[in-house]
């Protein structure tokens, strides 16, 4: 039987996320993006609520919830502050991968001090100035020493960057080409050789940073290594397969409160000559957001749900992320259309969200690469019948 | 039949186009200030950007509508927000009658207040939340609703205009804010406002273009440069559709905005809400393309795909596409056939 209600375990989840998002996010929300930087307080809050590890086991000091109770988080905290929300997103997905490729010293290491908050956030370090969706182009190497490895390179648009205490970082330790020979390594941010950069200036997500990381002579031990040795690109898959998720959740959530701004507008305000409410043109913007992120909505799920089922959901979650990251930033226009030129007033809080869903188009794989994905499983699936 | 622009303009445009090359970095700074400086309006006053339309034997510059709105579009190509701030002294200054002589300061922009009549003019009251020129125009043109009816009034800096600046999505620099009225005396001016909003719609029209045309160049440029597995970007479909969408959105927009403005019939209006309501479409879509080719790179302040992104959706806000401009194509379509 078909049923779409979540369990009591996802409720609460959700209930807990969405009490943590109007209590302390939504509050401060319009000042962390004013002021910009990383959102200590707020994160160091989100561990206490037991949301730093919504899908790690109890026994690693997660909730044990499950992804979809993780994909309901994520809206509900990205309804009120996406800057927050992306931090979170990462956190949970670095314990997520430790969890799932770490050895028992790695996990046991790694993931209850990061569960706590004690770490600050987690981080991926994959992409570079030369491979961004094409992560065959990286270049950042890990050599073998006497005492483990050495990590060599510059990586680009790290999330928490300027204060994550745990890094997954991606390097080449092999000269085998395009993605085979790359490893993954689990490098504290308190290493010496790790080189934060300064953050950068961006459109939107101003309450979190981004940064560049220089690992310079960075050395680790033979610990480091997360999975064997030249399976690293698998490892950033699921990271990324994992992230989209997590992303499509963030972006259902922007476009929701955008949408639900718009409707509290056309509700209080007249046109011209009727109510707002009244005008066809208000009505049917309404309208499209509504449907589409519905539809997003499900989407979103599915791939949460096929995930927590142990079964494939790259295609789904790729056709999740697309779909509802495009969709919201339709939504997010809609609204500030619905608003008029007074709703590009900061005041208001819909231009932020239109210009926070804008990355969720390009970060965790741009809207192209996603068409790719899903498009190479339509091709297998008919070159099977062939 | 001509779709050439004749000489003195393109000089003029070009001269304009020149302008904005070495004003690039000017530009990044106004933009984070929020703030256009005063040296830079005065420079826009010395080259007559300040009365464009103003006969040359009165101190203007004496320029064709099309010439001043192409000279708009260069504008909008490199500050978006210098572009309104011009538009509005320029275009809406002589809709409603207010002279747009440098002389007499710059012009601001008031809408949706009321007004009632008074023995020597007309008494302000009420909020415009998105007044343009709120804090620094030395003269607000103000639209208000007098019993219903909208009326071309002016207010001097001077009197009692309490106002606050706003921080805004896009048009950074440029100063809109918060104009309020309690009991402010304004002057009647002899302008029509339904020319006004068409002479400022169809501005818009031609800044959304200006914005378009600079994205695409940027996009384009990017497109060429970035690598990607072993190639230029600029060699994959899903990067070449939107080059190839935007350039013939703008390609087709251009042609209606220069039908629109050299049109001095009754379909005036209808043509500039259509002209208007095709730029603005084609560029919205198209600088979000555009940026989204520079991937990361695009949400950062370090390329200037970013403003043209954000001052795209900020111009079409401004020009009221989503509802206003259709109702007034819709009202033309339906009159004409009323009238078969």
């Amino acid at each position: 039987m078909l049923d779409f209600s979540p369990n009591d375990a996802q409720r609460e989840v959700a209930e807990v996320a969405r009490d943590f998002a109007t209590t302390v996010l939504e509050p401060r929300a319009a000042t962390l993006d004013r002021e910009g930087g990383f959102p200590h307080d707020n994160l160091s809050r989100a561990a206490q609520a037991g949301l730093f590890g919504v899908n790690i086991p109890p026994k690693l000091g997660g909730r044990g919830a499950g992804v979809v109770a993780y994909s309901l988080a994520i809206t509900e905290t990205a309804r009120a502050c996406a800057a927050t929300t992306v931090a979170l997103c990462v956190t949970n997905m670095v314990g997520e991968v430790v969890t799932h490729f770490g050895n028992e010293d790695q996990r046991t290491h790694w993931v209850p001090r990061l569960c706590r908050g004690e770490l600050k956030a987690g981080a991926f370090a994959l992409s570079e100035a030369g491979a961004g969706s094409d992560p065959g182009g990286m270049r950042t190497k890990a050599t073998r020493t006497d005492k483990g490895w050495v990590i060599e390179g510059s990586k680009l648009w790290i999330t928490s960057g300027t204060d994550a205490g745990l890094f997954v970082v991606w390097a080449r330790t092999s000269d085998a080409p395009g993605t085979r020979g790359i490893s993954t390594f689990l490098v504290g941010g308190d290493t010496p050789g790790v080189v934060r950069g300064k953050p950068e200036h961006k459109m939107g997500l101003n309450g979190s940073t981004t940064t560049a990381i220089d690992f310079e002579g960075c050395e680790v031990g033979p610990e480091a290594l997360l999975g064997e040795e030249g399976r690293g690109f698998p490892v950033a898959m699921m990271a990324l397969d994992g992230g989209r998720v997590g992303i499509a959740s963030q972006a259902l959530g922007i476009g929701l409160a955008a949408t639900d701004a718009a409707a509290k507008h056309v509700r209080d305000h007249e046109g011209p000559g009727q109510p707002l409410r009244k005008e066809q043109w208000a009505q049917w913007a309404l309208a499209d957001s509504a449907t589409e992120l519905d539809a997003a909505r499900l989407l979103t799920l599915r791939a949460a749900w096929l995930k927590e089922r142990g079964t494939p959901f790259s295609r789904e979650a790729s056709i999740a992320k697309v779909f509802t990251t495009e969709r919201a930033f339709a939504a997010c226009g809609r609204a500030l259309e619905v608003m008029g030129a007074a709703g590009t007033d900061e005041a208001e809080g819909v231009e932020r969200r239109f210009r926070d869903v804008r990355v969720s188009m390009i970060y965790e794989g741009t809207s192209e690469v996603q068409r790719i994905v899903i498009s190479r499983g339509i091709a297998r699936r008919f070159a099977d019948q062939a | 039949m001509n779709f050439e622009l004749d000489e003195d303009t393109i000089l003029l445009r070009d001269s304009v186009r020149d302008l904005g090359k070495q004003k690039a970095e000017a530009v990044r700074g106004w933009e984070s200030a929020r703030s256009l400086p005063a040296d830079w309006i005065a420079e826009l006053e010395e080259m007559g950007l300040l009365a464009m339309r103003v006969p040359e034997d009165d101190g203007g510059a004496g320029l064709s509508t099309l010439a001043a709105l192409a000279v708009l579009q260069e504008l909008g190509a490199f500050c978006a927000s210098t572009a309104l701030t011009v538009a509005v002294h320029n275009m809406l200054g002589l809709g409603l009658g207010a002279d747009p002589d440098s002389g007499a300061g710059l012009l601001g922009l008031v809408r949706g207040v009321e007004a009632t009549a008074s023995s020597d003019g007309f008494v302000l009251h009420g909020v415009d939340r998105v007044a343009i020129g709120a804090t620094t125009a030395d003269r607000l043109a103000v639209v208000a609703s007098v019993q219903g009816a909208l009326t071309p009034m002016l207010v001097s800096r001077t009197d009692a205009v309490s106002s606050t600046r706003s921080r805004t999505l896009g048009l950074r620099a440029a100063d809109i804010g918060s104009a309020s009225f309690e009991g402010v005396q304004a002057a009647g001016l002899p302008g029509d406002v339904v020319t006004a909003q068409t002479e400022l719609r169809l501005a818009l029209g031609f800044i959304a273009a200006g914005i378009g045309r600079a994205a695409l160049a940027e996009g384009t440029g990017y497109a060429m440069e970035r690598q990607q597995f072993g190639k230029p970007i600029a060699k994959f479909q899903a990067i070449q559709w939107k080059l190839a969408d935007l350039a013939t959105g703008l390609d087709a927009a251009e042609l209606m905005l220069g039908l629109a403005a050299a049109r001095t019939d009754a379909d005036r209006p209808a043509a500039a809400a259509r002209a208007t309501l095709a730029a603005v479409q084609a560029v919205t879509v198209g600088c979000s393309d555009m940026l989204q080719i520079h991937g990361g790179y695009g949400y950062t302040e370090e390329y200037a795909v970013e403003r043209l992104y954000r001052d795209a959706k900020a111009v079409a806000l401004y020009a009221g596409v989503r509802s206003e401009a259709r109702a007034t194509v819709a009202e033309s379509i339906l009159a004409r056939f009323a009238a078969q």
